[in-house]
């Protein structure tokens, strides 16, 4: 079984496995899948709470992964800093080969969610090696 | 002692991965993933198993299977260990919260463990329905 320990792992090599043998179009299309079929829990929250949706879902997810971020949570806006995200710590610690468009998946998988409900979704990577990455997410007048 | 916290939602994830592969490129797709899973995120596991054999495979299930919750024995002997799951901790999760289970999501034991046991001197046996399995390393004399 491969452990959620060790999932990270075996997401990167799934994305560097469709790249190489399908093409980047392949691994966007994978994203947009679990998007869209994995993600009804953030869907839901987001749609029925809103920002307080979005921070309850980040709050429960970043502390299971042990990540190391700053959320702000206001009214009309939400944004996370992320200073140590855990998936490229697992990386960096197994010193493995980190897919080259990795942090791009927290792009489209989350956008597609959020701008759905009358959001703006920016997401700026600081540092990709490093995994720091800032997100800014504001409700739309 | 405190219990580690892990984020068991990626069981669900890597379920919808496997359905998404198996719906679109097949099961011989799936299969190639997987031994490349086997030889990059076990690459450790396999050095450790080249150099202590059956105990380096006994103290990686007892860490992974502990740390899961899982409910499991494990049964070793001279050129023989056996793992006996009575609640896999990933499927079990997956039910619990209602996530897609892959027709194949088993297949990554006997993709995986066969993998590694072909590059250490193991032949491997996995025996798996409903949620519980039976797992062998026998060493190749």
């Amino acid at each position: 079984m491969i452990s959620c320990t060790e999932f990270i792992l075996a997401y990167n090599e799934l994305f560097k496995f469709l790249h190489e043998n399908f093409g980047k179009e392949a691994v966007v299309d994978f994203w947009i899948y679990i998007s869209d079929k994995f993600l009804d829990n953030l869907d839901k929250l987001v749609k029925e709470k809103g920002i307080a949706g979005m921070a309850e879902y980040w709050t429960h997810t970043l502390t299971e992964e042990k990540a190391e971020y700053v959320m702000d949570v206001r009214e009309n806006r939400f944004s996370i800093y992320m200073k140590k995200c855990p998936s490229v710590s697992i990386m960096n610690k197994r010193k493995v080969k980190k897919y080259k468009h990795y942090c791009e998946h927290c792009d489209i998988l989350y956008r597609r969610i959020i701008e759905k409900y009358g959001f703006s979704y920016k997401i700026k990577f600081i540092d990709k090696n490093k995994g720091k990455c800032f997100v800014m997410i504001r409700k739309k007048y | 002692m405190s219990k580690k916290v892990i984020h068991k939602d990626f069981h669900g994830a890597l379920s919808v991965a496997f359905d998404y592969i198996l719906k679109k490129y097949g099961k011989n797709i799936l299969e190639e993933y997987l031994k490349i899973c086997a030889r990059k995120i076990y690459r450790d596991l396999i050095e450790k198993i080249k150099k202590e054999g059956i105990s380096a495979i006994e103290g990686y299930w007892k860490n992974i299977f502990s740390l899961e919750d899982a409910e499991f024995t494990i049964e070793k002997e001279k050129n023989r260990i056996t793992l006996e799951i009575l609640k896999c901790p990933a499927i079990y999760h997956i039910r619990t919260k209602g996530y897609l289970l892959s027709k194949e999501f088993c297949l990554q034991c006997h993709v995986i463990n066969r993998e590694i046991g072909k590059i250490t001197g193991f032949k491997s046996e996995v025996y798996s329905e409903k949620g519980k399995c039976i797992q062998i390393f026998e060493k190749i004399k």
